[in-house]
């Protein structure tokens, strides 16, 4: 699978509670939907972690990267390729 | 595994305890009962090198690695009972300049380390709020840009070192609806136009370091002095707790094994129905207890700053060395005070100073319950 749609499918399952994101979109936001909240961060941190074998640095936690299921795959996109 | 600590790690320990017990004596139970700060004994710390233990030579520290500035907060403790002045100076530490060394950008560091670590400015977090406690990333503080500056508002609480600081690390959000990711850290200068520091709260222990409310109306903060990125606030505050959950308690941990010995000798020589109260199994068992706690609760802290240092973060082991160091404190507080009977519920004797002073550290960093929550929420329940 692409790296969105693993992101995607993720949130999906893992975050969204409200019935009205479950057909969440790559450009739907985040943050200021409440999908994404303090504690949500540490599970994709390690989501990130365990399935794409990448670290995010704390400096990268901001909301440019995190606002999107495009953002955050952009991120992880950014790190895969500078570790080839 | 190698359990052991250098020659030259001892070598450090013994001279901090050396030093804590010639220059770091005076009237505590007096200034406890006043609630007094002594800048005097702060200062003494700053030149023996203790502010600055954790922070690079090049920034006016010590350069110590992780493991070694925990050994030798550990001796001060061992030799110095002024808890608060302890408490102030690692919140000072891993609150306010750790989170400068990690996250601040050059400029940053050479302007403020220099003077935390050398005694000149004393350092400070505030993050909660009156509405916002354990729930710490609902605060409502805002920081609006305006050109070059942002323009703070709001109330902090319960900011240790406040009254005396100079230095605050402000957290507040730069827009309310991105959430916790709003939230954006500032190094706010008590002489900034708009900052109003209260009074000290008088408080149930831990009375020889100062707190008190602040008050940002329309606080004026360059934009040099945010640290990091706007929204990085976060990833900030989490750092610094770990720091602080894993190594705040460290003094306390050299308390604990002070206060065993003092109980042990205590109960060799304290003797009734004609023997030594340690004879009787009851009294014995308790200080078995003590030393378990106090081995354990050692093992712990060192896990978690030996992990925290060597792969950056370790929020798990933090939040269980936060939550063990702290609840052990206080149940070993309260078995000294039993053993010593009614001399233990004495002011004289120290140990319900002691008591009261622990029962702050199941509080602050967050409670015991939101360790927890912490520690539950990765065993993933
Ligand atoms: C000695 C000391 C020093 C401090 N220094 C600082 C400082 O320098 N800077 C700063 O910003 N703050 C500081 N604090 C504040 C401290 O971080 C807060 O007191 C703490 O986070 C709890 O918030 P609260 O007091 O509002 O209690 P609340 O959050 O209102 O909690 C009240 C009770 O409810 C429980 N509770 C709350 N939420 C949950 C939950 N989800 N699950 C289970 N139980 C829950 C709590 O555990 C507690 O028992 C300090 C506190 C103390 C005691």
């Amino acid at each position: 699978m692409e790296v969105n749609a693993l992101v995607r499918q993720f949130i999906k399952t893992e975050l969204v509670t409200d019935h009205l994101y479950s057909d969440l979109q790559d450009n739907d936001p985040l943050l200021t939907t409440g999908i994404i909240d303090s504690l949500g961060i540490v599970k994709i941190l390690a989501f990130i972690q365990e399935q794409f074998g990448v670290n995010v640095d704390d400096r990268e936690i901001v909301p440019e990267n995190f606002e999107t299921v495009q953002a955050i795959s952009s991120l992880i996109q950014q790190k895969l390729a500078g570790k080839q | 595994m190698d359990f052991s600590w250098s020659k030259e790690q001892l070598e450090l320990k013994r001279a901090v305890i050396e030093f804590a017990r010639k220059e770091l004596t005076d009237d505590l139970v007096q200034r406890d009962r006043e609630g007094t700060f002594s800048r005097d004994l702060w200062q003494k710390c700053a030149d023996f090198g203790i502010l600055g233990l954790p922070i690079p030579r090049e920034y006016g520290g010590q350069g110590m690695d992780r493991l070694t500035t925990v050994l030798m907060m550990e001796g001060l403790g061992y030799a110095c009972k002024d808890h608060g002045l302890i408490f102030g100076m690692s919140a000072h530490m891993w609150d306010v300049e750790m989170p400068i060394l990690d996250f601040g950008t050059e400029e940053q560091k050479q302007r403020y380390l220099p003077r935390l670590c050398n005694g000149q400015a004393i350092g400070a977090i505030a993050i909660t709020e009156p509405e916002a406690g354990s729930d710490a990333f609902s605060l409502s503080t805002t920081a609006e840009k305006q050109g070059n500056y942002y323009l703070l508002n709001g109330t902090k609480t319960f900011v240790t070192n406040g009254p005396v600081a100079d230095v605050f690390l402000v957290f507040a959000t730069v827009n309310k609806k991105l959430g916790f990711l709003g939230i954006t850290a500032f190094l706010v200068e008590k002489n900034f136009p708009g900052i109003t520091v209260g009074k000290n709260i008088d408080k149930m222990g831990l009375k020889t370091n100062p707190w008190s409310e602040i008050v940002l109306d329309n606080c004026k903060v360059p934009v040099e002095n945010r640290l990091a990125k706007e929204g990085n606030g976060v990833a900030i505050f989490n750092d610094s707790m770990e720091w602080e959950r894993s190594c705040i308690l460290a003094g306390f941990v050299g308390s604990m094994e002070k206060q065993l010995e003092e109980t042990i000798q205590y109960a060799r020589e304290r003797k009734q129905f004609k023997q030594p109260i340690g004879k009787f199994q009851a009294v014995a068992n308790r200080i078995v207890d003590m030393k378990i706690r106090l081995e354990t609760a050692r093992l712990i802290l060192y896990r978690a700053t030996w992990l925290k240092e060597t792969q950056g973060s370790a929020p798990l082991d933090a939040a269980m060395t936060k939550l063990y160091l702290s609840e052990s404190w206080v149940k070993s507080c309260l078995d000294a005070v039993q053993i010593h009977g009614g001399y233990g519920y004495t002011t004289e004797f120290e140990l319900e100073r002691a008591l009261r002073d622990a029962v702050g550290s199941t509080l602050f960093a967050g409670t015991s319950e939101i360790q927890r929550n912490i520690i539950a929420q990765h065993l993933g329940l």
